[in-house]
C-alpha cells in the first residue's frame, strides 16, 4: 500500500488528538511536585516541573535529527545520491525549528529552577551551538549554487559540525567549573515520574517522534517534487 | 603526504604574499588597530582590564584571523591558480597541509609582534612566564588555522564568501576559544605552569581529531 494524501491527514489528525489529550493530561492532570522534593515553600517547580515534558521530548528530537544529518551526509558523500542530500537537508530544518523549541523552553525551566531565563548551563549552551551549527549548514546551502556542488559542500560540514557538538559540551563543562557556581544546577532537577507519568511521557515522546519522521517525510518529498520540476523547465526531461 | 612538495606550495604562497604584501600588512594593521581598540573596553589602569586582558587577547587573534585566513582558498579561486595547483603532482591533502602551514606561518607572524604590543598597550604584567603564554596562544592558534583553512576551502564556491566563513567558523571554533581563554587566564592571572594546565590537552586532543577529520574530507571539497 503506498502512502498518499489520504492516509497522512489521517495520521496528522490522529497525532494532533493524542499531543493534545497528552498535553491536557499534563497540565491539568498530573498533580504538583511531591512536597519533599521541593526546595523551599513557594517553590515554582512545584507545577513548573511540567515543562520538562516538552523539553525532553525536543531535546530527543533535537539530537535525533543532527543524527539523521550526519548519516544522511556520510551516505551522500558514499553513494553520491541526491535522495540522502535531500534526507539530510530536511532534517537539518526540522532540526533547526525543534532545537529552537528546546531553547524556548528550555530558557523558561532555567528561571524555574535556578533563577535567571539564561544561566549558561553545558546543556543550554551546546543546544544554542547546535542551533548555530544548524543555521550554518542551512547558511551554506542558501550560499552555494549548483545542486551537485551545494549536495557535497553542505554534505562536508554536516560532518564537521557534528564532530564539534561533544567537544562543545565538553569544553562549556569545563568553562562553568572554572567559575563560582551563579546558581546550584544539580539541585532541582531529581525528581522521578510514577507510572501515569511515565506512560505520558512516552506518549509525548512517540508522537514527537512520528511528528518529526511525517515532517521529514514531507519536506523530502516537496523537495524531490520541487527538482522534478525544475528539471523539465530546464528541458532535462 | 610529501614534506618537501608541501614546502615548495608554502614557498610559492610566501613568495606571492611577500611581492604584494596586501594579507600580511592588512592583518598586521588590524591586530594593532584592534588591540588599541579594546584598551577602551575599561578604564586602561583598572584592574577589571587585567581581568579581562586575555580574553581580548585571544580575540584579536580569532579576528584578525578570521579576516586574513578567508584568503588562502579565495585568493586561488580569484586568480584562476586553483585548477593550476589541482593539476600538478600533488596529492589533495598536501594543497591543504601547505595551505594550513602558511596560515600558521602567517598567525605566528602576526602573533610575535601583537603579543608583544599587548604587553605594552595593556601595560600588562603575567603572572606565569610570558613564554607559556606565547605558547598556549600559539596552541589555540593552530586549532584555529586548521580548521580555518579547511573551512576557506568550503566556502570558496560559495556567494559572499568571506561572510558565510565566519558564521561557519565561529560555532565550530567555540570548544579551542573557551579552552584557550581558560588556558590563558591560569598562565597570564594565576601564574600556573604551562605543562600543569589540563585544558591544554584537550586543545591538542581538538587538534587532532579536527586535522584527522579535515584530511579525510578535504577530497570531497575539491574533487570536480
Amino acid at each position: 500500500m503506498k502512502f498518499e494524501r489520504k492516509h497522512a491527514q489521517v495520521f496528522l489528525g490522529t497525532l494532533w488528538i493524542v499531543v493534545l489529550a497528552a498535553m491536557y493530561k499534563v497540565l491539568f492532570g498530573l498533580g504538583p511536585l511531591k512536597e519533599e522534593l521541593l526546595r523551599y515553600p513557594g517553590d515554582p517547580m512545584r507545577n513548573g516541573y511540567k515543562i520538562f515534558f516538552f523539553s525532553m521530548e525536543a531535546a530527543a528530537v533535537t539530537y535525533i535529527a543532527f543524527t539523521v544529518v550526519l548519516l544522511g551526509s556520510a551516505f551522500y558523500l558514499k553513494t553520491k545520491d541526491m535522495k540522502w542530500d535531500r534526507i539530510a537537508s530536511s532534517s537539518a530544518r526540522l532540526g533547526l525549528v525543534f532545537t529552537t523549541i528546546l531553547l524556548i523552553n528550555g530558557a523558561i525551566f532555567s528561571n524555574l529552577a535556578w533563577g535567571a531565563y539564561w544561566n549558561w548551563d553545558p546543556r543550554q549552551t551546546s543546544s544554542l551551538f547546535l542551533w548555530f551549527t544548524l543555521a550554518a549548514y542551512l547558511t551554506l546551502r542558501g550560499a552555494v549554487d549548483g545542486v551537485e556542488t551545494r549536495a557535497r559542500l553542505s554534505a562536508v560540514l554536516g560532518i564537521f559540525g557534528f564532530v564539534g557538538v561533544p567537544l562543545t559540551h565538553i569544553s562549556t563543562t569545563i568553562w562553568l567549573s572554572n567559575h563560582p557556581a551563579l546558581y546550584d544546577t544539580a539541585q532541582s532537577t531529581g525528581f522521578s515520574l510514577d507510572r501515569s507519568g511515565l506512560i505520558l511521557f512516552m506518549t509525548l515522546m512517540t508522537s514527537f517522534l512520528a511528528l518529526y519522521i511525517y515532517l521529514l517525510w514531507l519536506t523530502v518529498k516537496i523537495d524531490s517534487l520541487e527538482e522534478g520540476s525544475q528539471k523539465v523547465f530546464s528541458g532535462e526531461l | 603526504m610529501n614534506p618537501l612538495l608541501i614546502y615548495r606550495i608554502v614557498c610559492k604562497d610566501l613568495k606571492s604574499e611577500l611581492r604584494g604584501k596586501e594579507t600580511i600588512n592588512f592583518m598586521f594593521l588590524f591586530s594593532f588597530i584592534s588591540l588599541l581598540m579594546f584598551n577602551f573596553a575599561a578604564d586602561p589602569f583598572s584592574p577589571a582590564l587585567t581581568e579581562v586582558g586575555p580574553g581580548l587577547l585571544w580575540f584579536v587573534f580569532i579576528f584578525t584571523g578570521m579576516l586574513g585566513l578567508s584568503r588562502a582558498f579565495i585568493k586561488e579561486k580569484e586568480t584562476g591558480t586553483l585548477e593550476g595547483l589541482l593539476l600538478a603532482p600533488v596529492s589533495t591533502e598536501d594543497i591543504l597541509y601547505a595551505k594550513t602551514f602558511y596560515n600558521l606561518l602567517l598567525m605566528l607572524g602576526i602573533q610575535l609582534i601583537a603579543f608583544p604590543l599587548f604587553i605594552v598597550l595593556f601595560n600588562y604584567n603575567i603572572a606565569g612566564s610570558a613564554l607559556d603564554a606565547f605558547i598556549v596562544l600559539a596552541l589555540g592558534n593552530i586549532a584555529f588555522v586548521v580548521v580555518g583553512s579547511f573551512m576557506s576551502a568550503l566556502v570558496m564556491n560559495a556567494k559572499s564568501r568571506e561572510l558565510v566563513l565566519q558564521i561557519i567558523v565561529l560555532p565550530l571554533l567555540l570548544p579551542v576559544i573557551i579552552l584557550t581563554i581558560i588556558s590563558l587566564r591560569k598562565v597570564m592571572i594565576a601564574g600556573v605552569n604551562l605543562l600543569s594546565i589540563g585544558e591544554v590537552k584537550l586543545i591538542v586532543f581538538y587538534v587532532a581529531i579536527m586535522a584527522v577529520l579535515a584530511s579525510i574530507l578535504f577530497e570531497y571539497i575539491v574533487e570536480e
